[in-house]
């Protein structure tokens, strides 16, 4: 807050003495107050974030279809702003925003309820308004005000015809009707907008750092939104890596998504926090009893606590997670959990290409589930991309296609580079099939 | 449109036939079928036959799974039967043939024995099909 709106501001809040001056300043003037709402209508109009975007087809639909059902030459969506009106979809006019002093819409907006002029040429309030003196000759026009999140009123459906005519109750009540499904898109739109930027805040900030190893990542999404998740923790020298997909995708997988990345964070935090010890009676994992080993034990569980947590709703929404959680060690030893995942590949330096395979249950099928970590190596040179089954869709769908994947890899040094060329795959496809999600890895020594 | 039949062929048996995809649109009220069939005569056998479903995916996947888990709560069971390549592709990459036997007829689901699922070996060679 700057110097002045702190001054500003404490002088407001001053106390005042109750003097009968003092007593008017408070009381706020019918001027003031339609200042306040207007300022307030306008915060609601700029925060639907419609003005100067282009013309929309989810817009464009509806005020066709008012034409048609009407049978009039003009309809409209019309926002009304400070000084003009901005014509966010038009037909039988070009799109061309105007003063507000000469919009009809802006004195639609200024009550509640549908504003019909049967005849502008012999109604006072118009009849020397220039779009009716002039092109288009404007003599019927029926408006309904348009209500942003919070009742405001920040524009209007209007329809419009050269000759005068009449417009009955029924007529009316179907126009507000479309009304207010103009009204749904600007929730629709706003809702989605704010799913997206959350999700886009729970991405993992930036990729993993793990010496002598280059990672990259990407993730899109059918809708945006995505059902898949990928995300790390580094700490104590390893990486933990983990790539999701639950069943499904938009909002409800997402959410589901999360509840599981929630879970998995707590658990690898207390991993390499120490908290969670590896009781060595735990057969899961072979090998000694270092430091390194216990911490590894330990991750081996991480998933059967977490899938545990999540499995309660998993359950009650007859939806599944597949999952796959690795912990990379700086020597290139890596401990794998799969749950019912099975989408990793290790494309080997020497020339090889092995695909993780796995015979273990998505999260969500069994509560009681334990999943049995397993042993890899990345050699120097070695290469593994995780990813979530619609990458499939980019090639044949089928497993049959991980060969046009080791290409891809064996085609360039850095993990980046494969990652552009998976995105490059599906611009010029122009869709995302289904939600794709791709981790990929390379020890470089 | 996905639509739902369901027959009663013999006493302590239900049979939903699906004819259409079993998709993120149709997943609901296909669970939906099931769970009615499950209400109905609890502790039954539920066959699902998938012979007219073109394709399914993961959400038609989530409510066969559901219905699965309602079935057997409810002391009953849930088989899937006639099911095509594709279908059965889906269940085994996620390893879901394991829980999911795919049976060749309607006539096998319902029966005891006979001849047991289509991979009675898939659950441990998932791996080597995918």
């Amino acid at each position: 807050m700057s110097a002045d709106r702190a001054t500003r501001h404490t002088g407001l809040i001053h106390p005042v003495s109750p003097t009968d001056g003092d007593v008017r300043a408070l009381v706020r003037t019918g001027a003031e107050r339609a200042d306040a709402d207007e300022a307030a209508r306008l915060q609601a109009l700029h925060a639907l974030q419609l003005l100067d975007t282009e013309p929309e087809e989810r817009f464009d639909r509806i005020t066709r279809l008012a034409q048609k059902l009407f049978d009039v030459p003009i309809a409209r969506v019309d926002l009304i702003d400070a000084t003009r009106q901005f014509v966010k979809s038009s037909q039988g006019l070009p799109v061309e925003h105007s003063a507000r002093q000469d919009s009809f819409c802006d004195v639609t907006i200024r009550s509640e309820g549908a504003l019909v002029v049967p005849d502008a040429g012999r109604d006072h309030r118009f009849r020397d308004n220039p779009f009716v003196s002039a092109h288009p000759n404007v003599r019927f026009y029926a408006g309904t005000p348009l209500h942003a999140d919070g009742g405001h009123r920040v524009g209007a459906l209007c329809i419009v015809d050269t000759r005068a005519r009449t417009f009955d109750e029924a007529q009316t009540e179907l126009l507000n009707d479309l009304g207010r499904w103009v009204e749904q898109e600007f929730v629709a739109r706003e809702e989605h907008r704010r799913t997206l930027a959350m999700q886009t805040v729970l991405q993992p900030a930036g990729l993993p750092v793990l010496p002598g190893f280059a990672f990259a990542a990407t993730s899109m999404a059918v809708t945006g939104v995505s059902g898949d998740l990928w995300d790390w923790r580094a700490r104590s020298g390893s990486v933990n890596l983990m790539i999701a997909d639950a069943m499904g995708h938009g909002a409800a997988a997402a959410i589901m998504a999360t509840n599981l990345r929630a879970s998995m964070r707590t658990m690898m935090n207390l991993v390499e926090a120490g908290a969670v010890h590896w009781d060595r009676s735990d057969s899961a994992v072979p090998g000694g009893s270092t430091p390194a080993r216990q911490v590894d034990g330990a991750f081996a569980k991480v998933l059967t606590v977490a899938a545990g947590t999540v499995a309660e709703y998993l359950d009650r929404s007859d939806m599944f997670i597949t999952l796959f959680a690795t912990r990379i060690n700086p020597d290139g030893t890596m401990l794998s959990v799969d749950a019912g995942h099975g989408l990793t590949v290790i494309v080997r330096a020497d020339g090889g290409c092995e695909h993780l395979v796995t015979t273990e249950l998505p999260i969500g099928i069994n509560p009681d589930l334990v999943w049995t970590p397993r042993e890899h190596v990345l050699h120097p040179g070695d290469a593994m991309i995780m990813f979530t089954d619609g990458l499939l869709d980019l090639f044949d769908g089928t497993l049959a296609s991980l060969p046009e994947l080791e290409r891809i890899v064996r085609s360039a040094d850095h993990p980046q580079d494969w990652i552009d060329a998976i995105t490059r795959r599906v611009q010029t496809r122009g869709a995302v099939p289904d939600d794709i999600t791709v981790v990929a890895v390379r020890r470089d020594r | 449109m996905t639509d739902y039949t369901i027959s009663h062929p013999s006493p302590g048996a239900a049979v939903i036939a699906v004819t259409g995809t079993l998709n993120v649109v149709s997943a609901r009220g296909f669970r939906e079928a099931i769970g009615d069939a499950v209400d109905r005569a609890p502790g039954q056998r539920v066959v699902v036959d998938l012979a007219g479903v073109p394709t399914i995916d993961s959400s038609g996947l989530g409510a066969l799974i559901g219905g699965l888990k309602a079935a057997r709560a409810a002391g009953g069971d849930l088989r899937i039967a006639a099911a095509n390549q594709q279908v059965i592709t889906v269940l085994e990459l996620t390893n879901l043939n394991r829980v999911l036997q795919p049976y060749p007829s309607v006539a096998d689901g319902l029966g005891d024995a006979a001849g047991g699922p289509v991979a009675a070996e898939s659950a441990t060679a998932a791996g080597s099909a995918r």
